[in-house]
């Protein structure tokens, strides 16, 4: 396959999964663990795309975007990576080494044609005064068109110039550095755990992180297992909040009739 | 108390409802603002804007300071939001639970040229009737920071307004 072709290709998978994400809902599908397997079958390595999209999704599951304050692009980073460690045949070493700076890199793009699509704001408002619908509607795809494809394109470019420097930066690296970068790569998950953590924690969690512990640390269980173990804490805990809705809901409906309800004030404080 | 009164000219928005509940260790928060005390529309989405876990309250500047003169409200910890410098000014005025001020978001939408404005930095711009509430702040005993996220370092204001007039 030729480095266009594969550029192309890249290009398009990237537009499709994180554009795909943003124009249905926020559907997933820019998570390194989509976009690794298909970048892989695509360049014709499905089993190193799925592995390394997996290593990827671990270390970038805490990086969540919240609002306009973007830090890192993580489906760029992971494309990239992936696509340089097949390509040039560096592996999981190459990628777990560039993915981290390539999704900063991609990051600061995306703040880049967030500026961008801001200046079509004053256009939407003009259109809804107008009542105008059609307009609206070709402005929402139209800007969206502009903004992923801009990714495609940088995606591409960088794919064709950057080919032949990192398959060289690989083969010069000496058995050292490499060794390093491997055992770094291995406690970067690690990094992204943490801060996942960091966003999502609550003291009810804390009994769930020391029983996952002692799955993985004690019982040396394998991920599947602990992941089915997971499904079902999470259909029992399920079930048991669902029948402390419909008693809650119950109740009310019982007292509703002879109590007056509670004022906003009180139920805030309440 | 008041662990927070926090000025933001967007009321509840993404910062606030993912980080700051967390950070402040508060489930409850009241939105001080005559417009959207009057808005159905706007309370609805105020609402829903936030986790689940998180209950709000909207009410005008006036309704709030009656609201926080309620004695029982002292052992209850709140986050409070208003969308100017003068709300925070006002609230400050007549309530003594204030933990502390953040200054975070202000002046982008109030329809006053930029260039009529003071700036204090990229996300607080003052018109003059701002500049006049921040002043009275400043000259008050209240810890006063401007600090977007948790994540982010808290600026002393009035390190910032001294800075401006050197």
């Amino acid at each position: 396959m030729s480095t266009v072709t594969a550029a192309l290709l890249c290009a398009l998978a990237y537009f499709i999964c994180f554009g795909g994400n943003w124009l249905i809902g926020q559907n997933m599908a820019d998570q390194p663990i989509v976009i690794g397997p298909l970048i892989g079958f695509l360049l014709g390595d499905l089993h190193t795309g799925l592995v390394l999209g997996a290593s990827l999704q671990a270390l970038f599951i805490g990086a969540v975007n919240v609002g306009g304050a973007v830090s890192l692009n993580p489906s760029f980073g992971t494309t990239l990576a992936i696509a340089f460690a097949i390509l040039s045949g560096g592996g999981s070493k190459v990628a777990l080494a560039i993915a981290v700076p390539l999704g900063l890199l991609g990051g600061l793009l995306e703040v880049g044609t967030n500026i961008l699509c801001a200046f079509f704001g004053d256009a939407w408002d003009k259109a809804a005064a107008e009542g105008n619908g059609k307009k609206i509607i070709s402005l929402h795809y139209g800007v969206w068109f502009l903004k992923y494809f801009i990714f495609a394109v940088v995606i591409f470019a960088a794919v064709i110039a950057g080919k032949e420097p990192v398959t060289l930066f690989v083969n010069s690296l000496p058995d050292a550095i490499q060794n390093g970068l491997a055992v770094c790569g291995g406690l970067l998950p690690a990094v992204g755990f943490a801060m996942l953590l960091k966003m999502v924690w609550s003291n009810k969690l804390a009994v769930f992180y020391l029983l996952g512990f002692v799955l993985v640390a004690y019982l040396e269980l394998p991920l599947i297992a602990v992941a089915a173990v997971g499904v079902v804490l999470a259909v029992i805990t399920g079930l048991y909040d669902k029948q402390l809705l419909d008693i809650s809901n119950h109740s009310n409906r019982m007292t509703t009739k002879t109590e007056t309800p509670l004022s906003e004030e009180e139920d805030f404080l309440s | 108390m008041i662990k927070e009164l926090r000025v933001d000219d967007r009321l509840i928005h993404g910062q606030i409802a993912l980080t700051w509940p967390k950070a402040l260790e508060v489930k409850r928060i009241v939105v001080a603002n005559d417009k959207a005390a009057e808005n159905k529309m706007q309370q609805m989405s105020l609402k829903m804007a936030v986790p689940t876990d998180i209950k709000v309250l909207v009410r005008s500047i006036n309704d709030a300071i009656t609201f926080f003169s309620d004695p029982k409200v002292k052992t209850i910890d709140i986050m409070v939001i208003v969308n100017s410098v003068a709300d925070a000014e006002n609230l400050a005025d007549h309530l003594e639970i204030i933990e502390r001020i953040n200054i975070a978001n202000v002046g982008r939408f109030d329809g006053v040229e930029n260039s009529e404005k003071l700036k204090l930095n990229s996300s607080i711009l003052l018109n003059r009737t701002e500049q006049a509430a921040l002043e009275k702040l400043v000259a008050s005993k209240l810890k006063l920071v401007s600090q977007i996220v948790p994540d982010s370092a808290a600026k002393d204001i009035r390190e910032l307004v001294s800075s401006k007039n050197h």
